[in-house]
């Protein structure tokens, strides 16, 4: 059967990579120390426009924002599903063209357009969901592949509604009571918002027994179904919620570029996604926002090193693919697992594993 | 599950973290107001300018007193950013375009770093003023094109951009140049009738032809020297051969022939074998506008299935001296209207070949280099008659760069109103893999010689615009 | 029952469609049928090696187009040394077996994993892509046919011409599935790859060296691949970009064939091409629209397409 590289057997691995509840899973007395990271986190992004210049603000910072944003919800499908969608750009993409043909081509006021555009990611996700609810493992990969294209085809093609190869092009980011989200900052602080947001209710479904029925796909769908889920269900609702991240992350793009084509969602950029998300990892959602970090940084600063940017950047994937099962943040984590074990080898107090769950696998 | 007990807690801690956010977001929104000096330099003027939207002023003389606080402007050094496809379907084109880029800058003192594309050119200066080379490169999709030229800009302080290459990247860089008047893009080979004759900015020049302006004159041609009254259109599915096969159809049904197909390809199609089978038997002729690895995949596809019983009519770039080579005898006396011919005799042009064959061995002229240099050669030649001297936020340059005229490789060249180039187009035909002048059409200009107001109330080429008979 | 009540009525009516829409033509509908097949051709030969390697070691493995492209590209280098085209495919295709056979190895690292598995073979492609960029330059090019297959023939009753190589690139494919018939159904090899493909686990506990078996599947694939790219840079031409293009075309034969099934590949190949073909020629702006969207419906109602393959794969 399939399984993905996380499928997992007992419950102290899990909690070791931190996948249950991430930080919060611990002792509630850690609860104070959480919330200072909170707090740590907040200030971080307060501080971040002080700290970096105009340029990196917006072309790595917030350009990892939203592409994190999308990213996260492909890493939400593979780490939470075990579902491998090619198809999240496709979901982007008919967010980002949807506000951006109400407000160019139907004068449709800005915020009715971003409403619209936020419902129609989940909207998308849904359809997408239903198509490929029957599959499952690498034929879902190469439906929502698939699909992907069909999309970007759609856009270049269909003129009518698309505006062709050209696109749209001059699209101002709006302006809420006088701060223009057209500028570097406002625009940073909204996506960091939105990031933030994402994050969290992409982790408050992962924690809730819909959450619970996701990972009961990922890692086993003969005993979720026995347990009376549909997997079909289960598949389609996943992909919604995913939608709605990726929608987002559509709105933000178009805000940031200040326009759409099909370049934005064609073949190269289906891959960065997969990209962005195995360079971080999935076993946490945050993994999105490294893995976009990574690849934007690459992408603006290696051509100071060598001509040959591509490779770099494919050998750079290739090496983290083949060091680490779950990307960057899997190397951070053992990292970790490997200093508490050091600790403890020393001593030091370290919670003690609970009794291990039944085997989810043979 | 076993988290449910700290869920409460969760999300207390979740909305005081949001909420921290957006105290933290408002007040330093405020603390930032007092701060535009410290993040110096051309971003500022970036923003300024578009949080204003100046309207078209190249000389705005409110810009130079929202940055008070820049004693020195940077007159030790002047930015010039080159920005190609270097990745992607175009990357041979990219190299071509920088070959240009570099030869304009080595005539002013430039030597090169390495043989590499993305290697610079060190030495070059203009009236003392050294002048500093950056390359970036995209892979033809607008994104990327906007986010390397604002890294040319930003990162850089470049202060003059040279590019793109292709149609959509240009019409993207211009809505991003235009909120940035300080910063001047002379376009490369972007073909796009609207890169200038539709809501022009005033700190975009071309001093090349666009695409329609390249098709110039080949549709009377076929018309009254070929003597063809029927044709048909085979071209890829996007702005730029709309171009082309509007100005064709243009000129070719208001000579009185008509056309009876217009076949599309989509962009990314291979194998064209079941869009040539859509070519009638009973036209004179075919006309293709096409480019790279389309126009040799299509011409020699249509040469095996149809040994040319047809004669072809070619696009500019689908015969230009840059595929000229792989289309190999099945390009043969194909006709084609286009920038560049190889026997014009043109003092310039021929020196121009001789110091491309030196520089970077055996490398030839086409639309590419040749239109790359130009660009370079004319933003150099306008630095040079302001001193080096853009410390006035560019407008003197600018304004230099609007009156400048100059014989070019390809012809003598000046701008229109809209700071669009008016040139001279050439009816060439392909002979021993060289394209050789069948007639010089003198002093095209972007309306391609009809009225402006009607023609531009036209509308865009598409599909089916024009309409023919 | 309803339900294949439905499917038959929607298939008369496709080739109710498709017959009238062909007769409107004439005889160019002949031409219509070749280019398919043509185009069949030259995807069986991508899809066969694609298939085998997913049925034997389960590896998508993405870098197949690269692979293709180096194959292409490496017998050009040849060609334009010796001029013979004979060599130069086969030394392309060597090329592509060993650039193969190093993936292999590279993939073996990880275990089995198939998500990673899959990964590393994307990081590949691009890497490969961006080699091949460096190597071989921007600017399209191709190999010459050899001099016996360069021109056209005239189609049997008609005025129409079809060129030789393409009608080559047919028999080349038949040829091909021929061979990979009788190598796995009559060899020694064969038998152990078919073992594989049904129990890899059961092949290694009897004795046989499974890695091995394996190293010469993607050897295999790698050199049908280089093979595909030679004739594809032959009758189209050698670029960048063209990896991706013909990948996805592959992985829609593959996809719609039945992941691991060689004969689903070789029906899905035929299905394929012809549905691009009359597609190309009837709505030529929407084709590629057409293209993935049968894929699409055909993954929706058959979600392992149209022949089951490697039935231990899904879940």
């Amino acid at each position: 059967m399939y399984r993905p590289e996380h499928a997992v057997t007992n419950g102290s691995e899990l909690r070791e990579r931190g996948e249950l509840g991430g930080v919060f899973s611990a002792k509630s007395g850690r609860l104070l120390a959480n919330c200072a990271l909170l707090l740590v986190i907040g200030a971080a992004i307060a501080a971040t426009p002080v700290l970096v210049s105009d340029f990196v603000l917006l072309q790595i910072v917030i350009k990892s924002l939203w592409l994190g944003i999308a990213g996260s919800s492909l890493a939400f499908l593979i780490g939470q599903a075990g579902l491998i969608s090619l198809a999240q750009t496709a979901v982007f993409g008919t967010s980002g063209y949807l506000m951006a043909i109400l407000v160019l081509e139907h004068d449709v006021g800005i915020w009715v357009a971003v409403a619209a555009a936020c419902i129609a990611g989940p909207v998308a996700g849904l359809i997408i969901g239903i198509i490929s609810q029957r599959s499952s493992g690498l034929y879902l990969m190469m439906l929502t592949l698939a699909i992907g294209v069909f999309v970007f085809f759609f856009a270049q093609q269909y003129q009518p509604i698309t505006r062709g190869h050209t696109g749209f092009n001059g699209f101002d980011a709006p302006i809420i009571k006088g701060v223009n989200l057209q500028e570097r900052e406002p625009l940073f602080y909204v996506s960091a918002i939105a990031a933030v947001g994402v994050v969290i209710l992409l982790r408050l479904v992962a924690q809730s027994p819909a959450g619970l029925a996701y990972r009961g796909l990922r890692d086993n769908r003969k005993r979720l179904s026995a347990l009376g889920y549909s997997t079909a269900a289960t598949t389609v609702s996943a992909f919604a919620v995913a939608g709605f991240s990726a929608g987002i992350g559509g709105v933000l793009a178009v805000w940031y570029n200040g326009a759409i084509s099909p370049g934005s969602i064609d073949i190269a950029r289906i891959i960065e996604l997969l990209i962005v998300v195995t360079i971080g990892g999935t076993i946490r959602l945050e993994g999105a926002f490294l893995g976009a970090l990574v690849v934007t940084l690459l992408r603006n600063y290696a051509n100071e090193f060598t001509n040959r940017t591509s490779t770099l950047v494919g050998a750079v994937f290739m090496v983290i693919v083949l060091i680490s099962r779950n990307g960057l943040l899997g190397i951070f984590i053992n990292a970790r697992t490997k200093a508490h074990k050091a600790i403890k080898l020393f001593g030091g107090q370290r919670l003690k594993a609970k009794q291990p769950y039944p085997q989810t696998n043979p | 599950m076993q988290t449910n007990n700290f869920k409460p807690l969760w999300r207390l801690v979740t909305l005081l973290a949001v909420f921290c956010l957006v105290i933290a977001a408002c007040g330093n929104d405020d603390d930032n107001a007092d701060e535009p000096p410290l993040a110096a330099q051309a971003t500022t003027a970036a923003t300024a300018a578009a949080t204003a939207n100046v309207p078209d002023q190249p000389s705005a003389p409110s810009e130079p007193t929202e940055v008070p606080s820049e004693p020195t402007p940077r007159t030790q050094e002047i930015t010039i950013g080159a920005i190609s496809t270097l990745d992607g379907p175009f990357a041979g084109l990219g190299d071509f375009s920088m070959h240009g880029v570099k030869l304009a800058l080595m005539e002013y003192g430039g030597v090169l770093d390495g043989s590499g594309t993305r290697d610079g050119v060190s030495g070059a200066s203009v009236a003392g003023v050294p002048i500093r080379l950056v390359i970036e490169g995209s892979d033809a999709t607008p994104d990327v094109a906007v986010e390397a030229t604002r890294k040319m800009v930003e990162q850089d302080n470049a202060d003059i951009i040279i590019g793109p290459l292709s149609g959509d990247e240009g019409l993207a860089l211009k809505d991003y140049i235009r909120d940035i008047p300080a910063v001047t893009l002379v376009n490369g080979t972007s073909a796009s009738q609207d890169l200038t004759l539709r809501d022009p900015a005033p700190n975009v020049f071309r001093f090349g032809a666009d695409g329609a302006m390249w098709a110039y004159g080949v549709g009377t041609y076929a018309y009254e020297g070929l003597g063809h009254r029927r044709i048909a259109t085979i071209a890829e599915d996007y702005s730029y051969p709309y171009d082309q096969v509007g100005a064709v159809l243009t000129e070719f049904c208001a000579a009185g022939g008509t056309v009876t197909d217009r076949i599309w390809v989509p962009l990314g199609t291979q194998d064209y074998s079941s869009f040539i089978a859509q070519i009638p038997d009973d036209v004179d002729a075919v006309f293709f506008a096409m480019g790279g690895t389309d126009a040799i995949n299509f011409v020699k596809q249509y040469d095996d299935f149809t040994g040319q019983a047809i004669p072809l009519i070619a696009g500019p770039t689908a015969v230009d001296q840059s595929v000229l080579t792989e289309l190999g005898d099945r390009a043969e006396g194909m006709i084609s209207s286009g920038p560049v011919v190889d026997d014009s005799g043109l003092a310039n042009f021929n020196a121009f070949a001789a110091r491309l064959d030196e520089v970077f061995d055996g490398q030839t002229p086409n639309i590419f280099n040749v239109y790359y240099y130009i660009a370079t050669k004319s933003a150099l030649a306008a630095l040079e008659m302001v001193g080096g001297d853009i410390s006035d936020g560019s407008s003197a340059f600018q304004a230099a760069l609007t009156d400048l005229r100059w014989d070019t490789p390809i012809g003598p060249v000046y701008l229109d109103e809209n700071r669009q180039a008016v040139v001279d187009i050439y009816l060439r035909e392909v002979q021993d893999g060289a394209q050789v002048t069948i007639d010089t059409l003198p002093q095209v200009n972007a309306t391609l010689g009809f009225e402006r107001d009607s023609y531009i109330a036209k509308g865009s080429f598409s599909r089916n615009n024009p309409p023919c008979g | 029952m309803a339900r294949r009540l439905l499917g038959v009525a929607v298939a008369v009516l496709l080739a109710y469609y498709a017959v009238s829409k062909s007769v409107e033509i004439g005889d160019r509908s002949l031409l219509v049928l070749l280019n398919g097949l043509t185009a069949a051709g030259l995807y069986f030969l991508m899809a066969s090696g694609f298939t085998l390697v997913f049925g034997l070691a389960r590896v998508t493995n993405l870098a197949h187009g690269g692979i293709y492209l180096l194959g292409g590209y490496g017998a050009l280098s040849v060609q334009r040394t010796t001029g013979n085209w004979f060599l130069a495919v086969m030394l392309g295709a060597l090329f592509a077996a060993g650039v193969s056979l190093v993936l292999y190895l590279l993939l073996r690292l990880l275990k089995g994993d198939d998500l990673r598995e899959t990964m590393l073979t994307l990081g590949a492609t691009i890497v490969i892509a961006d080699q091949t960029l460096a190597t071989w330059g921007g600017i399209p090019t191709d190999l010459a046919p050899p001099s016996f297959l360069t021109g056209s023939i005239h189609l049997p009753g008609s005025p129409l011409l079809y060129p030789k190589f393409r009608l080559a690139v047919v028999a080349l494919a038949v040829l091909a599935g021929l061979l990979l018939w009788v190598l796995l159904y009559k060899t020694r090899l064969g038998m152990l790859i078919r073992a594989g493909v049904d129990d890899a686990d059961m092949v290694s506990v009897l004795g046989i060296r499974v890695p091995l078996v394996l190293a010469s599947v993607f050897m295999l694939a790698g050199a049908l691949a280089g093979i595909a790219g030679a004739a594809g840079g032959t009758y189209l031409s050698l670029a960048q970009g063209e990896d991706n293009r013909i990948l996805l075309a592959s992985l829609i034969v593959v996809i719609a064939g039945g992941l691991g099934s060689l004969r689903g590949a070789g029906a899905a190949a035929i299905i394929v091409g012809l549905v691009e073909a009359f597609a190309q020629t009837h709505h030529p702006v929407l084709s590629v629209l057409i293209t993935f969207g049968s894929l699409i419906a055909i993954l929706v109602l058959r979600p392992q397409g149209l022949i089951k393959g490697a039935t231990h794969v899904q879940a």
